[in-house]
């Protein structure tokens, strides 16, 4: 492998382009138009700009991807998460080019890529499957006539793709025809492909998943779980391992069960087996995500295993260098996702310039972002600015860690889910582990309710700097922020002109 | 020194009073001595007797920001401009939908003269990959629209105007 590009952006670019440094691998940023001042750019050897900010016409543009491979010399594509990573049509023509794909073969991610097929191989392979699976379809009548067959609450899901797009939960029927609409509508959009199939809801459920790695020497290996059960709008919002639901007889169980679904697709490189966990302990296969997971640091953080490189390694043929037995879950990692939105408006999404960034640091901290001060959001891509994960001996370590590096996240100009994630955080229910997929709408009251009073210390501070801003402080604002200069930042103030 | 200090909303009077090395604050019938380190970088340090504070200020199209103890506050002049921070309301009383969010339209679902309700989704914006339902704020008449599918829009922007119900 001589040199790799990335055509993917924000913090899951710069993750890549980190790894390759690391390897010493040259690595290629392609970029769209939107992107052309994003950290991503700034990290990598090279940068080639392959169309305009519209995904369509940029990071899912097969075309101008494989050209600008050719263009820049790449022989291996990192597809990262999103876009193109699950797309089994970029796969195939990256392979038919003698580019590699770093990721499974395309076969398996069309298998898995089909909720319909892939529940056909695990059902042969005697991996339990959610009840009620039917064949998806992009008609609404159509949709509608195989929801009517199910009883109680559904499930819509498109076909095609997951992260939440196109998905519909249908608790009661009287808006099923919009609910569908919507669905077939966002999942066209999301993958170019409208088709959406039923499932039957699972009551209390928890989301929990399995990281695999398999080489191409038969070797394949789980590192254990990852539960991901607090989330909105169907979108993980945080993530941590272990799961506070599994003790070790059923976290084997499980994930022998996780090894053997990757087994029975012929799986290759990294990937997870996603499970819905019920209330009684039973566990169904959900689906197979065929690439990196936007969660993968905490399973980094407690296994000390470095999953991007290993998808590097693997696909360059090197064989694992541990056994299933040499893998031991060691502490607690939690990941919270800072996304650009106003929680307390339904997490609508937040654009615009980042006038002020402080990042959090300290003992077992970990920031992966594609952000930086000065730097827009714009609103055309997913609107996941960073990931921060905290470790800790142990669970209550870890979230202890975890609050004060939220507490010292500071970023202005845009809405973000950092104060989410500390209410989350400080929830008893959440603090007793008692996570569920509902957890933020059964405590939503708690966590986006209005916020505690003002503080005295709050008007002090704003007093301080009105009293001192009469004599030229200057606060950061976009207008400077669109030019910096070195000298802008310049200049202490200090009171007390007289000390 | 009289200060009238306005966060998120609450505003309350400050005497603030120059003592040499430091100042003394009289808030709500209570003293409070206050000592400052320096204020650069859009950073201020200061002390409330021996605690320890920072607090960091930015200003941006949302108005002035202020993040201290882990929280944000947004910070109105004391003239008050009768507006709060943040990405503001999408929806009035009088009828007007504003977007809420910089997106494409990806559906319009009413046309003039259109009867809606209250919470009626009139028009679908995607943002961020993600379709986000815009809901008329009341019951009312379609009287205009100003927006049709493929079209940009931005924050603030006027998307449909309802002539409310009597």
């Amino acid at each position: 492998m001589n040199k790799v590009l990335v055509p993917n952006r924000g913090e899951i670019a710069v993750r890549v382009i980190r790894a390759c440094k690391e390897l010493d691998i040259p690595v290629v940023a392609a970029y769209s138009e939107a992107d052309i001042r994003s950290l991503h750019v700034q990290l990598a050897d090279e940068a080639v700009c392959i169309g305009p900010p519209s995904p369509l016409e940029s990071y899912l543009n097969i075309d101008a991807i494989v050209r600008a491979a050719r263009e820049t010399g790449c022989d291996a594509v990192h597809p990262g998460y999103g876009f193109l990573a699950e797309n089994d049509r970029f796969a195939e023509r990256l392979e038919k080019e003698g580019i590699t794909f770093i990721g499974p073969p395309s076969p398996v991610i069309r298998a898995m890529g089909s909720k319909i097929q892939s529940r056909a191989i695990m059902k042969k392979a005697g991996i339990p499957i959610i009840p009620g699976s039917l064949e998806g379809s992009d008609d609404v009548d159509e949709i509608m006539k195989a929801a009517r067959k199910i009883d109680g609450p559904i499930f819509l899901k498109a076909s095609a793709g997951g992260g939440g797009k196109g998905m519909r939960l249908v608790l009661d029927r009287t808006n099923l025809e919009s609910l569908v609409r919507e669905a077939v509508g966002e999942a066209r959009s999301a993958f170019g492909d409208g088709t959406i199939y039923i499932e039957k809801y699972i009551e209390s459920p928890r989301h929990i998943e399995f990281q695999i790695l398999a080489d191409s020497h038969g070797s394949i290996v789980h590192l254990f779980e990852r539960e991901c059960s607090v989330q909105r709008r169907h979108q993980k919002v945080l993530e941590e391992t272990p799961s506070t639901a599994l003790d070790d007889k059923l976290r084997k169980r499980m994930g022998k069960a996780a090894v053997s679904a990757a087994r029975a697709a012929g799986y290759r490189n990294a990937g997870t087996v996603e499970f819905m966990f019920g209330k009684n302990q039973e566990f169904y296969f959900l689906e197979m995500n065929t690439r990196i997971q936007v969660e993968h640091p905490i399973t980094e953080f407690t296994t000390g295993v470095d999953l991007v490189k290993w998808q590097i390694r693997i696909a360059r043929g090197e064989e694992l260098d541990f056994r299933q037995e040499d893998l031991v879950q060691r502490g607690h990692a939690i990941e919270c996702r800072i996304y650009a939105e106003d929680s307390a408006k339904n997490f609508i999404p937040s654009c615009g310039v980042i006038t002020l960034l402080k990042e959090p640091w300290g003992p077992g901290i970990r920031n992966d972002s594609g952000i930086y001060e000065g730097w827009e959001v714009s609103p055309y891509y997913d609107p996941i600015l960073s990931k921060l994960v905290a470790y800790g001996e142990n669970r209550e370590a870890a979230i202890k860690r975890m609050q004060l590096a939220l507490d010292s996240y500071v970023i202005h100009g845009i809405e973000t889910s950092i104060d989410l994630h500390k209410r989350i955080l400080s929830n008893d229910t959440f603090i007793k582990g008692e996570t569920y997929t509902s957890f933020i709408e059964a405590h939503q009251d708690e966590i986006l309710g209005s916020p505690d009073s003002v503080p005295v210390e709050a008007f002090i501070a704003a007093a301080l700097a009105e009293e001192l801003g009469g004599a030229g402080v200057t606060l950061r604002n976009e207008t400077a922020l669109e030019r910096p200069t070195p000298w802008h930042y310049v200049g202490k103030w200090e009171i007390g002109g007289g000390r | 020194m009289e200060l009238t200090i306005c966060i998120d909303g609450v505003e309350k009077q400050l005497d603030v009073e120059k003592k040499g090395d430091h100042y003394r604050f009289s808030i709500d019938g209570k003293e409070y001595r206050v000592s400052s380190g320096s204020l650069s970088n859009g950073a201020l340090t200061f002390f409330i007797g021996n605690r320890s504070c920072v607090a960091y200020f930015s200003e941006g199209s949302g108005g002035r920001r202020m993040a201290m103890g882990g929280r944000t506050y947004s910070i109105e002049s004391g003239e008050n401009e009768n507006h709060r921070g943040g990405t503001g309301a999408s929806a009035h009383a009088d009828g007007t939908v504003e977007s809420p969010m910089p997106g494409n339209i990806i559906a319009v679902n009413v046309s003039e003269g259109d009867a809606v309700r209250a919470n009626q989704a009139v028009v679908v914006i995607e943002s961020m990959k993600m379709q986000n339902e815009i809901a008329a704020p009341v019951d009312g008449e379609i009287k205009k629209v100003n927006c049709a599918v493929g079209d940009q829009v931005n924050f603030g922007d006027v998307l449909v105007e309802i002539e409310p119900e009597k």
